[in-house]
């Protein structure tokens, strides 16, 4: 009883932190700045056909996140500079996408606008959440010559890129496919062979070392039970199963030739001979059709 | 007037002459219906897989009867019912449905009993990597080099599944190259595994399996998808649907989920996958070099996976105490093509000791083909799309 009610009580923390992991991984919290371009001449253009600078931010969860009604600034003692407006499509950010918001000051050109613009010779960017108060992430930028970024590379850490990579991954990665990637740095596929062989050994190895393990739990707690119903010492008891190959096989083919017994499709034998059948009015066509209604006529 | 009447039917006449198959018709389209109706003929008459190179083999028949484009009706142009249908091949819809009645039809109670068994199921995955490097070898793009490669997982479902993510046009030929080979497994395998065996080896009896408890085959399918899934997440549609598959059957208390997913889902998605593959194997994208080159390469991939299971099984035989071995011909099982490769193990078997039945054992690896081939297209999956 006190067993029952411990893994009650388990059951229901362990469903309470994964549920609380759940609500926690598709939150502002999660997002993180990963690009900006604060000199552009010649990189992509904005919805009004100027070269803005701007600021990429990265959903890196697996949920679908509204940036809509967080704070992004440049101003480090004003961090409610930007209010970035609520109830907008355009501020959901897919699972693992990219959002790019133009800081070209001028912030009536829509909910990706910002009041303020980057500066070329360096500056400060910070993303808070929905209260202002609590930061998201922030980093500082140095002077940047133009279209050249500054943007977070594979080991998160943020530096100076040529490769500019609006709404795309920052790194090389992004602009050629896995199997390019893999083309170069594993001609002959020897490297691909070896991890994919071991990876499928290991979940196999893993797989059998758990059933191994149960397999014994089993037997042991099933002898247990055998030899207390029998009364007899555990060493005692039979090892159920271990008949011959021979055995199984009559059983087969006993099982076999009694499914093949009952068969659906009976053996039909045309003949001329008059069948008797015995009758009966339940099957009758007489008793189910409508009987004609006898007409009363009045005297 | 009647001359009129004259010029109007000629020319539409021959308008519609123009729009018949027989006046479109390419040396192209009528080989690939010959080999559409020698699919139907092998199924037909010598049963090699009849579910489905009966539905490709019609399926490759109705998608090369010639006809123009505009009229909007082939596999490839869009909108047409054809190619509504191909969409569930095209984005890997079918492949895990299937699994899901394969799952909710195999028993792995064999497999439980004896958990080294698995092993196995690993080891003849080794044709699938030989493949790849071959592929590679002889000019292959990576991606196209890994979905030729899973064709010697012997696994259908799986390689269109694998395929159809990394290397599209050339799905039809790695489906019907696999099919043909799961097909041919009674041909192909005899062979390699009495090559690699010797008398001794052949004549090993082995234990009879212990009985499997309920809470065992419960457990299996949920402790199996959450080790493999964790390992392979990219693997996820096919494990996830193998394993809730079998969950289904083993459970007990979804008796009628079960029926239904080996029943009528994976039916209806074995007739619309084989229609629809055969459909896509036209003359165009299919009679060229890179075929042949599938086609070798699988058979070879074949070979190499049935030699992998067996030499793992005197491998692994070499740590195992006297009566607690494995009969090595047991390892060409290790393939996962449900049940022929156990039934080869069986009949080999038989012919050297006519009292040694190893088909309930050579189940064991064969359903752990079934998982090992999916694991192993998922880390295909995971490094190459």
């Amino acid at each position: 009883m006190k067993i029952k009610k411990t893994l009650k009580k388990g059951f229901l923390l362990l469903t309470l932190t994964v549920l609380s992991f759940a609500s926690y991984a598709q939150t502002t919290f999660d997002l993180k700045l990963n690009e900006l371009l604060s000199n552009n001449t010649e990189n992509i253009v904005d919805d009004y056909g100027v070269h803005s600078t701007w600021i990429e931010i990265y959903n890196p969860t697996y949920g679908a996140v509204d940036i809509g009604g967080c704070y992004i600034t440049n101003d480090i003692n004003n961090p409610k500079k930007y209010r970035i407006p609520q109830g907008d499509v355009s501020t959901l950010i897919p699972q693992h996408q990219y959002l790019l918001i133009w800081a070209d000051s001028i912030d009536y050109h829509g909910p990706l606008y910002t009041n303020f613009k980057l500066n070329a010779d360096g500056g400060y960017i910070a993303l808070y959440s929905n209260d202002g108060k609590t930061l998201i992430d922030q980093v500082e930028y140095p002077a940047l010559e133009a279209n050249v970024s500054y943007a977070k590379n594979d080991s998160d850490k943020w530096e100076k890129t040529n490769t500019v990579t609006p709404r795309l991954q920052n790194s090389s990665y992004a602009l050629e496919s896995a199997s390019e990637r893999v083309a170069k740095r594993d001609p002959f596929g020897a490297v691909i062979s070896i991890t994919a062989m071991s990876v499928v050994f290991i979940s196999l190895i893993l797989l059998f070392l758990c059933f191994k393990q149960l397999a014994k739990f089993h037997i042991k707690t099933s002898k247990k039970k055998a030899a207390e119903a029998q009364g007899v010492n555990i060493d005692e008891v039979q090892n159920a199963g271990e008949e011959t190959g021979d055995i199984y096989a009559a059983i087969a083919l006993a099982l076999k030739l009694y499914q093949d017994d009952i068969h659906d499709i009976e053996d039909m034998v045309i003949t001329i001979e008059r069948e008797d059948k015995i009758y009966s009015p339940w099957n009758s066509k007489v008793q189910t059709l409508r009987q004609t209604p006898e007409i009363r006529k009045n005297k | 007037m009647e001359q009129g009447f004259f010029s109007f039917l000629a020319e539409n006449l021959s308008n519609f002459w123009g729009y018949t198959g027989i006046a479109t018709a390419t040396l192209g389209h009528i080989v690939m219906i010959i080999i559409g109706l020698g699919f139907i003929f092998m199924a037909v008459k010598y049963k090699w897989e009849p579910m489905l190179l009966l539905p490709i083999g019609f399926g490759i028949i109705v998608g090369n009867i010639p006809h123009l484009a505009v009229l909007k009706i082939g596999v490839y142009e869009e909108g047409s019912v054809l190619n509504i249908l191909y969409h569930g091949v095209k984005n890997g819809w079918y492949p895990p449905l299937i699994f899901l009645g394969i799952g909710a039809m195999t028993d792995f109670s064999t497999l439980i009993s004896n958990p080294k068994l698995l092993l196995i199921g690993a080891a003849a995955q080794l044709g699938i990597f030989a493949a790849y490097i071959a592929a590679l070898a002889v000019g292959f793009d990576p991606n196209q080099a890994g979905a030729i490669g899973i064709i010697g997982g012997a696994d259908g479902p799986t390689a269109i599944f694998l395929s159809s993510r990394l290397a599209p046009d050339m799905m039809g030929a790695i489906a019907i190259a696999a099919y043909s080979y799961m097909a041919l497994v009674p041909v192909i395998q005899p062979p390699v595994m009495k090559l690699f065996t010797n008398s001794k080896e052949r004549l090993i009896r082995m234990k009879s399996p212990r009985v499997v408890s309920t809470n065992e085959k419960v457990l299996f399918p949920i402790v199996g998808f959450l080790l493999t899934a964790f390992i392979v997440p990219s693997g996820l549609p096919l494990l996830g649907m193998l394993f809730f598959g079998n969950l289904l059957k083993e459970s007990g208390v979804t008796r009628r989920l079960a029926e239904t997913a080996r029943g009528p889902i994976i039916d209806i998605c074995t007739i619309l996958i084989g229609l629809t593959v055969g459909a896509s194997t036209q003359a165009t994208n299919f009679l060229n070099i890179h075929s042949l080159g599938i086609f070798g390469l699988g058979a070879a991939s074949f070979i190499v996976a049935t030699m992998g299971g067996v030499l793992f099984v005197k491998f692994f035989n070499l740590f195992l105490k006297e009566g607690n071995k494995m009969n090595p011909l047991i390892g060409n099982a290790g393939v996962s093509a449900v049940p022929d490769s156990a039934r080869v193990s069986e009949e080999i078997g038989r012919q050297y000791d006519p009292k040694n039945h190893l088909l309930m054992h050579a189940m064991g690896p064969n359903v752990a083909g079934v998982i090992g081939s999916a694991v192993a297209a998922g880390v295909l999956l995971g490094f190459l799309a």
